[in-house]
């Protein structure tokens, strides 16, 4: 037969994903450990080019960005990370955000629908910016399915 | 090729969610456990010879295409033609790629698309329908050495204890599961290797995975074109991160490929025609979107296409094999540059998509 399986080699662990940290979780962590403790090596904070947005509400995230690329932290909402160089943004760079008042608040960032606001009135601008150096791929991911 | 039914195994849920294969009722159905397809082994030699043909004549192609420059025909702009043309020269070699092709059990397997860059079903393919078969005893055999193909890859790709980052989109249950599949067989070649999301990657001087460390060896479930696509693009080209699959399979996982093909090989019996300008193929006709996946953005045209569009792909269409209503698609999975194992897609439509169901096979 020549193309059967040899029965020893099959494997039987289980797969399951561990619980893990977000990515979010282990920069910021870090940094105010480093803060606290005068740690020398904390870095330049102009070394780190991602930025994304922080806003009070839903809506207002998800009609700057779509349904898939805001998550809930807290009490706030974030956006997904951008580059905040604009001259270096690639094709699916999220972008600042921002833009949903001048859009009308009639349609979601780049395609993609937005629910959770009852008005165009509900929408607030980002509240603050958060800076990092991760999430500059991935972004594509939330939206879209990878495999083929 | 036959499509038999039979009876599904008691408790066949909880059996194969004991292998870790938990997303088997995803979209209604996904493994199909009252059917399986029966070949004889001729049919599957026939099969096999054919992956490993067009396997070549797509090394070829690659080859070509680097030596020309000629990348616009792919759509690969002048960043991602400078990473497939670094990565090829250095010979950066490759792990895993799924071809499907068209069969409809008589004539020769035809090629329908080439994904070699983020291919799944793996698991499902290499363990699950194994199981299957064992339990069953239904047929003597089934075309599947994928598990150990890949763990002997692992060892030939990397020196000796290395240590991998699997990177993907882990919000998919198919992709995390293809994910910890492959981190496993890569730890059975006993090198160390750790799962994280793309998003968790990041970039300082280098890219970094959570603790901060640097990614030397990077495995990563995420399309090129996609990467090429997001911020960290502009690092790709200084990083000295070694990513698998090498960008040079931005040739191969692109629709662009096969008109590529049927322009080298002409008239070669496991291709079909294929261009960019639809007016070129003669009769039926189906559209691809050059980074198209999952079926998504395939179109059918009974009386073919008069006007092409821009980034389409357009192809003679070939029947696959059908009963009953359902039509099955021959996804070959090879490791390396070796034809080593298949899997079967199934589905009510002649479109494959993510929900079309796996149905496992064997051979006699």
């Amino acid at each position: 037969m020549g193309k059967r399986r040899k029965r020893s080699t099959v494997p039987l662990k289980t797969l399951s994903v561990p619980e893990r940290k977000r990515s979010w979780d282990v920069p910021w962590m870090w940094v105010g450990a480093a803060v606290l403790i005068g740690f020398p090596m904390l870095r330049d904070a102009t070394a780190d080019r991602m930025l994304r947005n922080r806003y009070v509400n839903q809506y207002s995230c998800e009609c700057d960005y779509g349904q898939q690329r805001c998550r809930r932290e807290g009490g706030q909402w974030l956006g997904p990370w951008y580059a905040s160089d604009p001259a270096k943004r690639a094709a699916d760079d999220p972008g600042h955000g921002g833009t949903c008042p001048s859009r009308g608040a009639t349609g979601g960032y780049g395609g993609y629908r937005y629910v959770g606001g009852t008005s165009p009135s509900d929408y607030e601008p980002s509240r603050s910016v958060e800076r990092g150096y991760r999430g500059g791929f991935g972004g594509t991911g939330r939206v879209r399915a990878a495999g083929s | 090729m036959e499509r038999r039914s039979c009876v599904p195994r008691p408790h066949w849920q909880s059996r194969v969610e004991a292998l870790g294969f938990d997303f088997h009722s995803a979209n209604g159905t996904y493994w199909v456990e009252d059917g399986y397809y029966a070949f004889e082994a001729a049919e599957v030699d026939r099969i096999e010879d054919a992956a490993n043909e067009l396997h070549g004549m797509c090394v070829q192609a690659v080859g070509d295409v680097v030596a020309r420059g000629d990348y616009h025909v792919l759509g690969l702009d002048a960043r991602a033609a400078a990473l497939v043309e670094r990565t090829w020269k250095a010979g950066e070699r490759a792990l895993y790629g799924r071809m499907d092709l068209a069969y409809d059990g008589r004539g020769a397997p035809r090629l329908l698309e080439y994904n070699a860059d983020t291919p799944t079903s793996l698991f499902e393919a290499s363990v699950v329908q194994w199981h299957w078969l064992e339990d069953t005893a239904v047929l003597p055999d089934q075309f599947n050495l994928i598990h150990e193909r890949l763990v002997e890859r692992w060892r030939q790709l990397l020196p000796v204890r290395s240590h991998v980052h699997f990177a993907g989109a882990l919000a998919s249950p198919e992709d995390a599961a293809t994910l910890e599949y492959l981190q496993a067989t890569c730890q059975q070649a006993e090198h160390t290797a750790q799962l994280l999301d793309m998003s968790e990657i990041g970039w300082r001087d280098g890219f970094m995975d959570l603790a901060d460390r640097s990614i030397e060896l990077a495995f990563k479930l995420y399309p090129w074109e996609w990467m090429m696509a997001e911020p960290f693009a502009e690092h790709l080209h200084r990083a000295p991160t070694r990513w698998i699959e090498p960008a040079w399979k931005q040739v191969l996982s692109n629709k662009s490929l096969l008109p590529l093909l049927w322009s080298m090989f002409p008239g070669h019996p496991n291709l079909l025609p294929a261009s960019h300008e639809p007016r070129d193929i003669a009769g039926p006709v189906v559209g691809k979107p050059r980074f198209g996946r999952e079926g998504e953005g395939v179109f059918i045209a009974d009386r073919g296409v008069h006007f092409g569009e821009h980034g389409m792909v357009y192809q003679a269409r070939a029947p696959l094999f059908e009963h009953a209503g359902r039509h099955a698609l021959i996804g070959v999975w090879l490791v390396g540059d070796e034809a080593v194992g298949m899997g079967i897609r199934e589905d009510d439509g002649w479109i494959t998509r993510d929900t079309s169901r796996f149905v496992p096979h064997g051979f006699r």
